[in-house]
């Protein structure tokens, strides 16, 4: 699986999700996936896509960053996770 | 005199409108929401300003909040040039502030850029962007330096809220233009159904109490 550091944002609570190797996501592709997988479509901008399971939302770019808005450092690694092993990177 | 104010959860916005208070200018306040793109938090820093401008007023200013991120954002990110997307939500939010202002009976929409305070506002994307609405847009932080603007705030007691812990725009395209050309904005829009954007956001405006 896609190994990935978490990274706390300055003036929001929320993380980032930042891949450790360059990658390029199908953003289109990645959310039907994310859907299947019971994840629910917030929005879906193209050049990345919104979705939310169990009350936390979650921003994924094509580049692969994800952005997960929690306080808490373990929800946002375990959601990145559940992420990427959804879209299967 | 009434205006429409587009007031964000930030430090700029709350102050134009205290500025034109005290000329005289009644307000209507409206913030473009912009969810899932931002956070609750920013949401709610916007209630907290909604009350301040309203004490600083003496008065209840109508106050209203339409939905941006899913009515605008969203299908410009899909089908533009991401290099044009400041410009052209900037353009939506002038358009929909033109629409509430004539069910409101406003006269001008009041805006709290400062020249080149960020990517979007440079001259040329201010032109470009004035394009989209027939009122005049009224900037009294044009000339204002972040400093002056923050020193504004404090004494006003709206920077702590504006402070306050909010997610920013999460749509913002990494190299965002800086000098947009009316012409290639026009290209841009031209792939998108202008009038249906703006009536949903009209009709998913909620007046705020």
């Amino acid at each position: 699986m896609m190994k990935f550091a978490v990274v706390k944002c300055c003036s929001a609570d929320a993380f980032d999700a930042i891949p450790q190797s360059l990658v390029k996501i199908d953003v289109g592709k990645a959310l039907a996936a994310l859907k299947s997988k019971g994840w629910r479509e917030v929005a879906d901008a193209g050049i990345m896509c919104v979705v939310e399971k169990g009350g936390v939302e979650a921003t994924l770019y094509s580049s692969g960053r994800i952005l997960v808005k929690t306080a808490e450092t373990e929800v946002a690694e375990k959601t990145a996770k559940d992420v990427y092993e959804a879209i299967m990177i | 005199m009434k205006g429409v104010l587009l007031l964000s959860g930030g430090i700029d916005s709350p102050i134009a409108g205290t500025m034109m208070l005290e000329r005289g200018l009644d307000l209507a306040l409206l913030h473009m929401d912009n969810r899932p793109f931002t956070d609750d938090r920013e949401y709610a820093k916007l209630l907290g300003l909604v009350k301040l401008l309203r004490e600083k007023a003496g008065r209840e200013l109508e106050a209203y909040a339409a939905p941006h991120g899913l009515a605008a954002q969203a299908i410009v990110a899909k089908s533009c040039d991401r290099h044009f997307h400041c410009v052209l939500c900037r353009r939506f939010m002038l358009r929909t502030a033109e629409a509430l202002a004539r069910k409101v009976g406003a006269d001008c929409i009041v805006t709290g850029e400062s020249l080149g305070q960020v990517a979007s506002q440079t001259l040329k994307n201010i032109l470009a962007e004035d394009g989209a609405t027939t009122l005049p847009v009224l900037r009294p932080l044009i000339g204002l330096d972040k400093s002056e603007v923050v020193e504004r705030a404090r004494k006003l007691g709206t920077f702590e809220v504006s402070t306050a812990p909010g997610l920013c725009c999460t749509i913002v395209p990494e190299k965002p233009a800086t000098a947009a050309s009316l012409s290639r904005i026009l290209a841009e829009e031209a792939k998108l159904d202008i009038a249906a954007i703006i009536e949903a956001e009209m009709a998913g405006m909620k007046r705020l109490e």
